[in-house]
């Protein structure tokens, strides 16, 4: 538990693969969630995880946190296993904080690098400026003081955000993290993510939206246990696989759409400057 | 002038005053922990759920406080243990957990103690507190307890303070989540015992939650509730006893009387502020 307290236990090597997922299948009793999954991610992507309600897609994100374990097949995040590392950032759907705990926003993105500081030190100048620059990046440094119940609900999930900067993430996995957020906090949210992303941090988001995800993701999986497809936005959404995964009318047609607006080459966070359509 | 200055020629008064001291500090320490993370039953629970081990302690000790307390200890560290294991094996939610074994220790304990014929009176004193009764030893104990629990939750602050906060967190920073739990659990079951001859089993959950509720009305950083909370916690301890010890009312309800009135002050001057 002393041991490795202030690095992460692992090298980061560029010769193996940044995200691995071999024959994966994970069930909750008898309820299979997830089937056999297989699929690579490369360092610096933005994938979009999309699927009905129950695909698996909060389960498949909690098992690359390494929340929750392995039943069957293989994730290896540069070559080992997620568990072994403290550089995967994680938003849940619902976060599971208590919001009228007695805690400053600064302190709350401090958390983030509990395990970067030692049992017997404080904070060092160095780890106060991460956690400052950090609230810069979602443009939350005015409220560094205040109490946490003192944020909106957008203002929150980009202080999850800051907390995962601090964290020093490389892979973030955000699990919903537009649902109740209104119009403008959506456009923030999604600008800070760009931001994020540029910086060269991989980000996994599962999203409901499928025009968001044919906008601002460089590849989309459609899940609903098995992998319907993967690949680019326009791959994807133009595949027939696609309405298989997605029964419903309603999302055939915001996918029929997703589809008529993208143009030949998708587009990244890092050059999107359009206001996301809902 | 007098009325400060004459209680303190008995030395017993003194032992006492020095005990609701070490005493304060350590129930707002552990106490912020128990308010944040909504364990008021918890606390509640434990301080009743050490009656077997009262019990048994006086059959195998007599009316040795030292007895008492190390089979009040074994007793509250069994029941956190307990609560802990039935909480992360089962489905059950935490209060669940704690009215299964409450009940069952806080019977077990008036199972032994009915099965006993002319059980003593001795254990008033640690249903409803008897401070100045406390002895050189008792003291010392009290001392060693406060200070070792007090410097271990200091250090692992930052961990308590997080796993308190947000558990999905310190899964990603993979932190061993059950074991700084049961730690916590058995800090607050120490605690309870170190602390039941101050107010007693009856009252222990005020020691514990009132003064860091008055300091929470204050502050909203958790490092500060803890030194607000000893602050209120001490003042209520020298104030209950100097009038426990002039108007001759019980010490222990006269300490919780004061913090109850302490934050009845508090939340007025809050309003009032407002």
């Amino acid at each position: 538990m002393w041991k490795n307290r202030t690095n992460d236990q692992h090298v980061h090597s560029s010769e193996v693969p940044f995200l691995q997922v071999e024959q994966l299948s994970h069930s909750f009793g008898e309820n299979l969630a997830l089937d056999q999954l297989q699929f690579t991610i490369q360092k610096g992507e933005v994938i979009g995880l999309v699927g009905p309600n129950g695909a698996g897609k909060s389960t498949l994100l909690q098992l690359l946190a390494g929340i929750l374990p392995v039943q069957q097949g293989k994730i290896l995040f540069y070559g080992t296993e997620p568990n072994k590392h403290l550089c995967i950032g994680y938003i849940p759907q619902r976060p599971s904080i208590r919001w009228n705990f007695p805690i400053t926003v600064n302190e709350m993105v401090m958390m983030g690098r509990v395990r970067k500081i030692p049992f017997f030190r404080l904070p060092t100048s160095k780890d106060w400026s991460i956690v400052r620059q950090a609230l810069e990046t979602v443009q939350l440094e005015s409220f560094a003081s205040k109490p946490i119940d003192a944020l909106s609900g957008g203002q929150l999930q980009r202080l999850f955000l800051a907390r995962a900067l601090a964290q020093e993430a490389e892979l973030l996995l955000l699990d919903e993290p537009l649902n109740h957020l209104d119009q403008s906090s959506r456009k923030l949210f999604l600008q800070t993510l760009q931001q994020i992303h540029s910086s060269g941090t991989t980000i996994i988001l599962a999203l409901h939206d499928l025009i968001i995800a044919s906008k601002y993701c460089n590849r989309v999986m459609v899940l609903n246990q098995r992998i319907f497809a993967f690949g680019t936005p326009k791959q994807v959404l133009s595949d027939t696989t696609f309405y298989q995964a997605y029964p419903t009318h309603f999302s055939s047609f915001q996918a029929f759409h997703a589809s008529l607006l993208l143009d030949d080459s998708c587009h990244s966070l890092e050059d999107s400057d359009d206001e996301p359509v809902s | 002038m007098n009325l400060f200055l004459e209680p303190l020629q008995y030395p017993f008064f003194v032992r006492g005053l020095y005990a609701t001291l070490f005493i304060g500090v350590l129930c707002s320490v552990v106490g912020t922990f128990v308010v944040v993370r909504g364990m008021a039953f918890f606390g509640d629970a434990l301080a009743h759920s050490i009656m077997p081990g009262l019990a048994i302690g006086y059959l195998v000790g007599g009316s040795q406080r030292s007895s008492l307390f190390w089979w009040g200890i074994a007793a509250a560290i069994v029941s956190a243990l307990g609560i802990s294991s039935i909480q992360q094996k089962t489905k059950f939610s935490e209060d669940t957990a704690i009215g299964i074994v409450f009940a069952g220790m806080f019977a077990l304990g008036i199972a032994i103690i009915s099965s006993t014929p002319n059980y003593p009176v001795d254990l008033n004193h640690l249903l409803f507190g008897d401070v100045l009764g406390i002895s050189k030893q008792d003291l010392i104990r009290t001392g060693i307890f406060s200070v070792l629990i007090v410097l271990i939750i200091l250090i692992f602050f930052r961990i308590f303070v997080l796993i308190s906060f947000d558990r999905t967190l310190a899964l990603t920073l993979r932190l061993p989540l059950k074991f700084y739990d049961t730690l916590l659990l058995i800090f607050i079951a120490i605690s309870i015992i170190v602390s039941l001859q101050t107010v007693g089993v009856a009252m222990m959950v005020a020691m514990l939650i009132t003064p860091v509720a008055t300091a929470l009305l204050f502050t909203h950083r958790v490092m500060r509730v803890m030194i607000y909370g000893s602050f209120l916690a001490c003042l209520s301890g020298i104030m209950g006893l100097y009038i426990s010890h002039h108007i001759n009312i019980a010490s222990g309800a006269s300490i919780v009387l004061t913090a109850t009135i302490l934050f009845f002050g508090g939340w007025l001057l809050k309003m009032v502020k407002k």
